[in-house]
Formats: C-alpha cells, sequence, structure tokens
C-alpha cells in the first residue's frame, strides 16, 4: 500500500488503542475497586504520602491472604488513586473521574476538612458511600448527609482533653490563638465551648491571618492577660514561628498545646528546646488497647508489620486509612455484595473494633466510638500523657 | 437576488465583522447545547470549568486586554457574587434573584472604587485591586456572623440526581458564557469599544480627542465585574461550599490573565482559546507527569510568551494568510 | 504605654525585614520595568541553599548566607542572560506571565529537590535577647535588621558610587542611549537581575533562620515585596526602608488594637490610600511612576 494510506493505517490504529487505553474496564468479576483523591503532590504532601502508605498497607495484607471473603468468594482489591494537590476544584473534579470514568462505587475521603467538604456534595449527589478519614472539621458532618462516615473524631473532640487536663491540673486561665482558617477556627471555638462548660476562663481568644510574620502583637496582648495554658491552632509554618516568639515574648505557660504541629516531622528539629512539653491531640497512638477483630494486630502489632513495610513508625495517618477500608470490608461482608445501597446501609450499622479503635457510626456519620489522647513531647519524643488508661507517662507541667 | 451575492454583501458590509462573529458565536452555543448527552460527568465537569474560566477570562480580557489596565485583583468580584448569591440561596433565594444579590454589590464596588484606582496605571493598578481583593476577602473571613468566616458557607445540596445539578451548572455557564461572547463582540465593534481601545494604546491622546476616558474605563470595569459575579455565584451553587481562601484566590485571576493573554488580547474568542489550551495542558500534564506538572506548564507558559508575543490568534493570523484574509482581525 | 513601645519597635524591626526583601524586587523593577513573580521562587531557593549549606555541610551561618546569595546571584544572571533578555521587546503583560510560568517551574524544582516539608533551621541565636530603654529585642531580629541595612547601603553604594552602578542607572534611563555609549546593555541586565536574585537570596537564608520556608511559601514575599516596594515608591532605596518600615509598624499596630485577622488587609488598606492620594508612593520619584508603570 502507498505511504499515506500506511499513515492512516497507522493512525488508525493508534487512534484504537488509544481510546481503548483510555476505558477503564467495569467492576472486574474478582476485584474490588476504592478510589480517592489525595495529596501527592502540593503543599500537604508529606502528609498525603502516610495516607497513601496507610491504604496500600491495607491493600497488600488483605491481597496476600488471597483478598477479601464475600459471600464465599475471594476478592482481591486496588485503590484508584489520583493527585488533587490539595485544591478543592481538583479533587472535586477528580472525583467525579472516578465516579463517572472510573466507575468506581466506593470512594475515601481526599485530606483535607474543606475539600472533604467540596467532594462530600459530589458523593453524595451520586448517592455514593464516602469514607472519611482525613476530614474532622463537624462541618462536614452536620448536613445532615447519608453517604458520608468519618472514622476519626471530629474537630470538637481535638481540643475537649486538652481543656480538661486545664481544669483537672487546676489551671484556670486559658489562651486561645488560631490561624484563620477552617480547622483552625473550628477548633478554638470548640475550645472555648469546653472552657466554659469545664470552668475554665477563657482570658483571651484572637486569630491571625494567615503566613504572618510577625505574632508579637498578638503575643504581648496574651501575656498582658496572665494566661497559664496556651492552646493554638494553624498549619506548620505557624506554629513553628509562634513557638520560637512565644519564648522570646517570654510567654511561661504552664501548659503550651498545638492542634497540630508537634509529631509531624520538622518540628522538633527545627525548635530543639522549645518543642518541650508540647501539646497535642492524637487520633491513635501505639499504645492505644485495641486488638483488631480482623487482622489480630494490636495498635503495636500494626505498627510493627507496618515498620517491616515502609522503614518507619506509623503516626496516626497510615492507620487511619488503613480503617477506612476496614469499614468498607466490614460491610461487604455483612452485605454479602456490593450494591451501593445495601454497603452504604452496613456502614451505618458499623459496630467493630480496629487497631486503629472501636468503630461505630451515629446518624450524622460521626465515629462516636473512639476518643483521642494527647500526647506531650518529651525530651524530643511524643509521649501519651492523657487520658490516665493509655498514658505511657506522666504530664509535666512547665515551672 | 442570489444567495452568493447576498452572502457577499452580508460580509462585507459594515457590521461584517460583527456579524461573523456572532455567527461563529451561534455555532459554538449550538454545539455546546447538544453536546451535554454525548459526554460523560467527568467531561460535563471539565467542559463546565473551561467555560467558567472563558467567561472569568473574558471579564479581565475587557479590562486588560480592551482597555489595557491589568485587573489582577478582578477575583474580587468573583468572590463576592460568590458570596452573595450562596447567601441569598441559604436565605431561600431563587437562582436568578440570588446570581443578582451576588452580581449588584460587585458592580456597585467597581463603580464605587473606580474613580480612585482608575487614575493608577499598569503594575500600580495590578497591585491597587490585589490589594482591593485583600481587603474583601479579609472582610469575608472576620465577619463569621454574616459569612461563616474561615469555616466557609455550604449551600443545600440541589434537587434531582447529580446528573441533574451537573446539567443545570453546565447549562448556566453555557448562558453565561454567551452573554461574555456578546460582551466581547461590543468591545471590539462598538463605539464604546473603540473609546476603551483608544485608552489602551494612549490614554493622553484619548483624553484630548474627546474620549471621556474615566466613564468608559469604569463602565467598562462594571461590565467585567458583572460577569465575573455572575461566574461567582454559578460557582457556589455548582460546589456548594465556599470560603474565602478559595473564591477570593488571587491564582484566578491571574490564570485569567494568562488565558485570554495567550488566546489573544483584545479578541472575542481568545479567553475561551486560552481556557482550552490551559485547561487541556493542565489535565494531560496532571494524568501523565504527576511530579512533573507544574514544571511542564510553567515552561509552556514561558515557551509561549517567547513564541507566539501576540497569542495564539496573533500566531494564525501572522502565518496563514488566508486564514489572516477571512478573520481580518481589528487592531 | 510600654506595650504599644515594644510592639512598634517588633515592627520596625519587621518592617527591615521587609524592606531588605523589597530591594531585590524593586531594582528589577525599577531598572527593567519587570514584575519578577517568580522572586519569592527565588528567596526560597536561597533559605533552601543555606539550610543545605548548614545542616547538610556544616558551614556557620556567616559562611552560608554570601553562598546562598552567590548561588541566588548565579541563576539570576543565568536566566536574565539566557531566557528574559530575549523579552526586552515584549508587552509588559507578556513579560509578567513568563515570570508567572517561571515562578511555577521554579517551585516545581524545589519540590522536587527538597520534598513539600516545611523546613527551617534550628534556632540560630536563641532566645536571647538585650534590652534597649526598657524595650527588649531578639538577638535573631536585631540581627535581621542589621544584615537589611547593610544590604540596603550595599546597594546605595554600588548604585551611586560605581561604573557599574552608574551604568545600571543609565540603562534604566534610556536603553539606546547607553547601548550607544558603549554599555553592554544585556549584560547589565543580566547584572541588575543577579543582584536582585543576590538580595533575594540573602533575605532566603534570613528566612531560614527565622521563619518557616516550603515551596509554596514564596507567593506570599512576592506580594509583601510588591506592597513596600509600591508604598515606598519605585525608584528610591531609602523609599523601600521608609515603606518596609511603615508597614510593619502599621501591621503590627492593626493587629495590637484590631482584630488581629485584620493584619495584611489593613496593610493593603494603607496601600490603597497611598496611592488614592500619592500614586507614585512616598517618596518615588515622578519620572519613574509615569514612565516605567
Amino acid at each position: 500500500m502507498n505511504s499515506s494510506s500506511r499513515r492512516h493505517l497507522v493512525a488508525g490504529g493508534l487512534s484504537i488503542l488509544l481510546g481503548l487505553s483510555t476505558i477503564m474496564p467495569a467492576v472486574a468479576q474478582d476485584m474490588i475497586r476504592f478510589g480517592t483523591a489525595l495529596s501527592l503532590t502540593g503543599n500537604l504532601a508529606t502528609e498525603g504520602k502516610l495516607v497513601r502508605e496507610g491504604y496500600d498497607f491495607f491493600v497488600k495484607t488483605v491481597n496476600e491472604r488471597g483478598g477479601i471473603d464475600v459471600a464465599g468468594k475471594k476478592y482481591k482489591v486496588e485503590i484508584v488513586y489520583y493527585d488533587d494537590e490539595s485544591n478543592v476544584n481538583t479533587s472535586v473534579k477528580l472525583y467525579e473521574k472516578l465516579i463517572s470514568e472510573d466507575k468506581v462505587k466506593f470512594l475515601l475521603g481526599p485530606y483535607g476538612s474543606g475539600i472533604t467538604i467540596a467532594v462530600s456534595n459530589l458523593t453524595e449527589q451520586h448517592k455514593l458511600p464516602l469514607v472519611i478519614a482525613h476530614g474532622a472539621a463537624s462541618t462536614i458532618y452536620n448536613r445532615g448527609y447519608k453517604y458520608i462516615f468519618g472514622v476519626l473524631n471530629s474537630i470538637d473532640d481535638y481540643t475537649y482533653n486538652m481543656v480538661k487536663m486545664a481544669s483537672e491540673q487546676k489551671l484556670t486561665r486559658l489562651a486561645l490563638l488560631n490561624e484563620n482558617q477552617l480547622f483552625a477556627q473550628l477548633g478554638i471555638d470548640g475550645a472555648a465551648r469546653q472552657a466554659k462548660e469545664l470552668g475554665v476562663e477563657v482570658v483571651y481568644k484572637e486569630k491571625y491571618s494567615s503566613g504572618t510574620k510577625d505574632l508579637s502583637p498578638e503575643l504581648e496582648k496574651m501575656k498582658a492577660a496572665k494566661p497559664d495554658m496556651i492552646i493554638a491552632g494553624g498549619y506548620t509554618n505557624d506554629m513553628i514561628l509562634l513557638a520560637r516568639q512565644i519564648s522570646q515574648v517570654g510567654l511561661k505557660p504552664k501548659l503550651l498545646g498545638y492542634l497540630l504541629g508537634p509529631t509531624l516531622p520538622g518540628f522538633v528539629k527545627s525548635l530543639g528546646a522549645d518543642a518541650e512539653l508540647t501539646l497535642e491531640p492524637v487520633q491513635w497512638s501505639i499504645n492505644v488497647p485495641y486488638k483488631d477483630q480482623f487482622f489480630d494486630w494490636t495498635a503495636r502489632g500494626y505498627a510493627d508489620a507496618f515498620q517491616k513495610v515502609y522503614g518507619h513508625v506509623p503516626d496516626y495517618h497510615p492507620i487511619q486509612s488503613t480503617a477506612a477500608l476496614q469499614v468498607y470490608y466490614n460491610a461487604f461482608q455483612k452485605v454479602g455484595g456490593f450494591d451501593p445501597q445495601k454497603v452504604r446501609d452496613a456502614i451505618a450499622a458499623t459496630d467493630i473494633v480496629t487497631a486503629y479503635g472501636p468503630i461505630r457510626f451515629n446518624d450524622k456519620g460521626q465515629n462516636i466510638a473512639k476518643s483521642m489522647s494527647v500526647v506531650q513531647i518529651q525530651d524530643g519524643k511524643p509521649a501519651v500523657v492523657y487520658p490516665a488508661d493509655v498514658a505511657e507517662t506522666k504530664l509535666k507541667l512547665n515551672p | 437576488m442570489t444567495a452568493s451575492a447576498l452572502l457577499a454583501r452580508w460580509a462585507n458590509g459594515p457590521w461584517a465583522g460583527s456579524l461573523r462573529s456572532a455567527a461563529i458565536a451561534a455555532v459554538l452555543m449550538a454545539i455546546l447545547m447538544v453536546l451535554p448527552p454525548f459526554l460523560s460527568l467527568y467531561w460535563l465537569r471539565l467542559l463546565t470549568s473551561v467555560l467558567m474560566l472563558a467567561v472569568i477570562a473574558q471579564g479581565m480580557n475587557a479590562m486588560a486586554g480592551f482597555v489595557g489596565y491589568p485587573a489582577f485583583g478582578n477575583v474580587v468580584f468573583f468572590g463576592i457574587g460568590a458570596y452573595g448569591t450562596a447567601l441569598a440561596i441559604a436565605a431561600g433565594f431563587g437562582m436568578a434573584p440570588a446570581l443578582l444579590v451576588g452580581a449588584v454589590p460587585a458592580a456597585t464596588l467597581a463603580l464605587a472604587v473606580g474613580p480612585l484606582l482608575l487614575r493608577l496605571r499598569g503594575h500600580y493598578f495590578a497591585i491597587a485591586t490585589l490589594g482591593l481583593n485583600e481587603v474583601v476577602s479579609a472582610l469575608a473571613a472576620n465577619l463569621s456572623g454574616l459569612t461563616g468566616g474561615a469555616a466557609g458557607l455550604s449551600l443545600p445540596l440541589g434537587a434531582g440526581t447529580a446528573s441533574d445539578a451537573a446539567q443545570r451548572a453546565y447549562f448556566g455557564f453555557v448562558a453565561l458564557f454567551a452573554a461574555s461572547l456578546a460582551l466581547g463582540i461590543f468591545l471590539r465593534d462598538s463605539r464604546f469599544g473603540y473609546g476603551c481601545r483608544a485608552i489602551r494604546s494612549n490614554e493622553e491622546a484619548a483624553e484630548a480627542t474627546g474620549v471621556a476616558t474615566l466613564r468608559v474605563k469604569s463602565i467598562a470595569w462594571m461590565l467585567s465585574a458583572l460577569l465575573t459575579a455572575v461566574a461567582g455565584g454559578l460557582y457556589a451553587r455548582w460546589v456548594g461550599f465556599i470560603e474565602p481562601s478559595l473564591v477570593f484566590d488571587m491564582a484566578i485571576s491571574v490564570k485569567a490573565f494568562v488565558m485570554f493573554l495567550l488566546g489573544g488580547a483584545g479578541t472575542v474568542f481568545g479567553p475561551l482559546i486560552g481556557s482550552l489550551l490551559i485547561e487541556s495542558a493542565t489535565t494531560l500534564a496532571w494524568s501523565h507527569l504527576l511530579k512533573l506538572h507544574l514544571l511542564v506548564l510553567g515552561v509552556t507558559i514561558m515557551l509561549v510568551v517567547l513564541v507566539l508575543p501576540d497569542g495564539a490568534q496573533g500566531f494564525v493570523a501572522r502565518h496563514w494568510p488566508t486564514v489572516r484574509a477571512w478573520w481580518r482581525p481589528r487592531s | 504605654m510600654q506595650l504599644v513601645a515594644q510592639i512598634v519597635l517588633n515592627g520596625v524591626l519587621l518592617g527591615g525585614f521587609y524592606a531588605c526583601m523589597a530591594l531585590g524586587f524593586s531594582i528589577v523593577w525599577g531598572v527593567m520595568n519587570m514584575v519578577n513573580l517568580a522572586y519569592g521562587s527565588m528567596i526560597m531557593v536561597g533559605a533552601y541553599v543555606t539550610q543545605l549549606a548548614v545542616l547538610h555541610v556544616g558551614l556557620p551561618l556567616a559562611i552560608a548566607l554570601p553562598m546562598a546569595a552567590l548561588a541566588t546571584f548565579m541563576l539570576g544572571y543565568a536566566l536574565q542572560r539566557g531566557l528574559l533578555n530575549r523579552l526586552a521587546e515584549r508587552s509588559v503583560f507578556m513579560t509578567l506571565i513568563f515570570t508567572f510560568g517561571l515562578n511555577m517551574a521554579l517551585i516545581n524544582l524545589n519540590l522536587l529537590l527538597f520534598s513539600a516539608d516545611v523546613r527551617s533551621l534550628p534556632d540560630v541565636f536563641g532566645r536571647a535577647s538585650f534590652t534597649i530603654a526598657g524595650l527588649s529585642v531578639p538577638y535573631s531580629r536585631a540581627t535581621i535588621f542589621a544584615v537589611a541595612m547593610a544590604m540596603t547601603l550595599g546597594l546605595h553604594a554600588l548604585l551611586n558610587w560605581t561604573p557599574l552602578g552608574n551604568a545600571i542607572k543609565a540603562t534604566s534611563f534610556d536603553p539606546d542611549a547607553a547601548r550607544l555609549s558603549g554599555i553592554d546593555v544585556p549584560h547589565v541586565y543580566a547584572l541588575t537581575f543577579a543582584i536582585g536574585g543576590a538580595i533575594a537570596g540573602v533575605t532566603g537564608a534570613l528566612v531560614a533562620t527565622s521563619y518557616s520556608f516550603s515551596p509554596f511559601a514564596g507567593e506570599s514575599y512576592t506580594m509583601k515585596a510588591f506592597v513596600v516596594v509600591v508604598l515606598g515608591g519605585l525608584g528610591s532605596i531609602p523609599g523601600a526602608i521608609i515603606g518596609g518600615i511603615l508597614l510593619g509598624v502599621v501591621e503590627n499596630l492593626a493587629s495590637l488594637f484590631l482584630d488581629s485577622g485584620y493584619r495584611d488587609a489593613v496593610g493593603f488598606a494603607l496601600l490603597l490610600v497611598v496611592l488614592v492620594l500619592r500614586p507614585r508612593g512616598l517618596m518615588g520619584r515622578r519620572f519613574f511612576a509615569e514612565v516605567k508603570g
């Protein structure tokens, strides 16, 4: 044939191949597919990596055992991942892709509360279940949605323990400061409410603009209010500055707590002595006394098995991811099938114990069976100090 | 008279350019109207996004492309539109009145600050509009009683299935896009538009020849604000959740700026072309070059600037004589 | 009263940092009419180089800082000579989006090389501070202020007392006349951008010691620099100092007396007021504001 028609043939062939490659197979007969968008690049990429490790660890564990046994047949699992770069619009777009193009019916939440709210609008409209492992804002769960379920404690629980610690330690003057963004604002507002309930006086409560380079005005105002405990919320960038400036300004609270920060890599390294004795509420620690009813793990057992695969001890991110998949695991077995509506109903009736903790949802989709603990940085390492039944060591106050 | 003679007269009369563009726009609209059944919801969403950005880019084009004033902070109108509409919907208003609640404050703001800020030029005007955006954004983030503050606003889900909601959003943006094309044709071909372009080439000379520069600039900004605000309102309904950092994000304006420049400043279809180019490039880079997509996009933009200084349409015009003869761009 | 004085002093110290940062932005804009949207990312490069030098090679900060400046100097020279000089005849808008694309590329490079982790150098200066007139001054902030002032003086000296400075000024006023008098204009542009880069590098070193940084953190620095330059007036080095200090003080006072959430907004409101009342900035020279805008 001549060169022109050969070219056409090649072009035609390539187009067909290209077309075929974009069609994902419908749910394969012996494969269960989950889908999620993660922050694999972007400014939350470090957390995103931990999140993914937790999901992958579940997949590996289950597939090594031959798959999930549903109604007598074994199904292997796989997860379709997309990177949303922590961007709301991108994330929603990618979930639409998962649902409409990749035909995934079982979705896992993205990372971050704002993104989760937007994504949940989509999944709710599609009437598909969304199990959330990394979105704690209460505003996700108070909209009366029927298809969203969060395995983690929501934001109100973040601060409750710390405020309780204050009242137990007879600290009566609480100062609150947060970055002006969703998660931190909700957290600190919650702390203020809880302080009122527990009889601790809030002597200072303000928010600061993201990216502020000098928090001394806020801290001077705070110092004038003579707090004996400070709880602050924001992202890591600001928390490092805050920790430095608190000591520079001469504030010496008996207890200093952050919504997040101390357990992320870089915090202790960057701050050295200024990080000592800071508190952080954690969703999970290696000491929680739960034994997984599916995989024979204790919390420590999970951590050991995880470390063998990924070379580092997991913080709460990976196991949260794993727990989300365990919710589906349990639901599939209870239903004996994969009808999304039935799976959704089974998830709503979840009542299980995992190495992450017990999971039971209220009618808003929040996990009300689990509680959080509080760690304190002692000698540069986080140690659980509260509540008493899981504490590794005693709480130390600043002199 | 024969059809071809009629066509010839139509194609060469005084309104030829506008009619031609309107015809192209009509064909585009027709295609857009019939597309939905052929697209999965994902592609529909992508297309809706392209249209939304094309509208915002047209708003930028109105100020920066036609009048020559780079309103980098134009996203402030997007945010005002989003919040106004969201609050109105939450209060029970229907969609159309809710859009008005978003659009009217935006237009009013443009008219109110216009006289003050439009005295600045170039980079100064740009940073002033960014400042305006920052101030309004801070108000949205701090007046929590009204706007929900940093926690944002959630809208109740729209009625119907996911497909219904997607189509409503799509056709809303198609209609808005049509309006943006009409605005483009108006700015390109009307006397008002001549005034704009006169200001862009030489404002002092325009003033001297009797163009009421402040009035023209203010009206152009108001129109730009209206368009952008309605886009914001539709967006709020579409996504169902807004927060200050999302809808007052400077990156939206800057992206829109890049889009209309690459597509062709001061043209009717430039924003759409730019939007298609950037969105396809972004989606492609995302799917295939995960860790490098920002790099690829950045390099692409740099290359385009180096190789296509007049944007895509300028490139086409310079290199394809037949196309140029048919297109006959107004300079 | 003591409290207000302390806050004002902190604002002045912060403002020194802002001024130092703004200089690099200002010189490039003033001479080449280019608003460099990649400026913040260049600051980040300086921060990463400093961190590498201090933590991985073990150099003291006093050596790491000039190293960072040198690295960004070379980066700046290469960028201008290799890429940006080709844009000399393009429209201002096109140059803007070119630097926008450059910024994206630099962010991705930083991401690839250093990951998204937030980093900071362990406290180099400690919590120590000294007291002046009853007000406390942390060593870290005082050092930053001193470095900023030193750079400002250095830049002033360079521009006014050296042949290179004359060449830069001449080129900025009239590139064609400069070319005719034998000045190698592309080289001068490249050097100017390189100097801007070096200043960014020093700023980055300071950022690494006192704040934290990540590939995406550069944006806010670009914006701040933009604001300070416009506030103080383009083409004026004293203007950058005054603008920076004024911004720092106003921001701190706003945080003190108003809701702290309005901090940035007040800075921008100040900018708007200055622009409306005095479009060329506080100390801007007429010529620059009109021709270079």
